[in-house]
């Protein structure tokens, strides 16, 4: 199991987030302009993961979790990175507007590949063929999640798309590690059950 | 898992974190200045002098209008004077000590 990491420098080369937190508690809103473009794109992403795909609806709950961490970071004790302390945000953003809505539509379970896993995405296929079969192999996986329930889909979400540990995964979303594993457990069982077509 | 980055990793990881590494980064598109437009403005801070005037503004109101007034009025002034000051002398610094207590509490609570 991988434990939590500290955070690493930041890509755009600024200060790091421990130092903004800093000086957006002291008033400085430059300061937030800053985390958020730093960090939208992440959370934006997350957001549309767990939004099956809906970007606008991503994006305004994006907007949403911004907001309240902007209204919250006097609370905020450095005890977990910025990064992961907004993620938790967007997923509870996430989890409020989805008791609000009616239960999950169910699929479309006609749209199946057209093209077959196991020669495409093979070393030796051609580019275009390649690419097109990552194509179909994340639109199939993005099927595959939706499927799962939200707490199964953010935890693979947050352990293999933002490559989280166990642990932080389980500060996001609010639970015990060991309910985290649980969720891993069965949400991969149920992605294998579905994307068995691609299986080596 | 052959070419695996992660040992003892089985095939559908693997999937999720090609796929992972293969989803194209989101452009901010004025996204970051939608969440700045929509900032509450910055909160005007109370002045800080504002406490102590409030207290003192309270505690010459209970002096000048209350039947309290005279007891308070005159264990101040006996505080005043510096001797050593009795327990009913004290007594009159409570209602100051609550009114400066409570209104720290409600600024810090804001």
């Amino acid at each position: 199991m991988r434990t939590a990491r500290p955070a690493p420098p930041p890509a755009d080369g600024g200060p790091p987030d421990a130092a903004l937190v800093a000086r957006v508690q002291l008033g400085e809103r430059n300061a937030y302009a800053v985390l958020v473009r730093r960090h939208q794109g992440a959370v934006r992403a997350l957001l549309r993961r767990l939004c099956k795909g809906d970007e606008a609806l991503a994006d305004d709950l994006a907007q949403e979790a911004f907001l309240q961490a902007w209204r919250k970071l006097d609370q905020f004790r450095g005890d977990a990175r910025f990064s992961t302390w907004i993620y938790r945000i967007a997923y509870n953003v996430f989890l409020m507007h989805a008791r609000t809505q009616r239960p999950q539509e169910s699929l479309d379970e006609s749209q199946e590949s057209g093209l077959d896993p196991e020669t495409t995405l093979a070393d030796g296929a051609a580019g275009p063929q390649r690419e097109a079969a990552a194509a179909e192999l994340s639109a199939d996986l993005q099927r595959a999640l939706a499927r799962l329930s939200d707490a199964e889909r953010a935890a693979i979400v947050q352990c293999y798309y933002l490559d989280r540990s166990h642990e932080e995964a389980a500060y996001v979303l609010g639970c015990p590690l060991g309910t985290v594993k649980s969720h891993l457990a069965r949400a991969k069982q149920k992605l294998k059950a579905q994307m068995h077509a691609w299986e080596p | 898992m052959d070419g695996s980055d992660f040992p003892g990793e089985d095939w559908l990881e693997r999937l999720l974190r090609e796929d992972a590494a293969r989803a194209a980064p989101i452009e901010d598109a004025g996204f970051s200045a939608r969440v700045m437009a929509s900032l509450p403005p910055p909160r005007k801070r109370a002045a800080s002098f504002l406490v102590p005037a409030m207290a003192a503004l309270g505690t010459a109101a209970a002096v000048c209008f209350t039947p309290a007034g005279d007891f308070l009025l005159h264990n101040y002034a006996a505080l005043l004077d510096g001797r050593h000051p009795s327990f009913s002398q004290l007594l009159a610094l409570v209602p100051v000590a609550f009114y400066y207590g409570f209104s720290f509490l409600m600024l810090r609570e804001e």
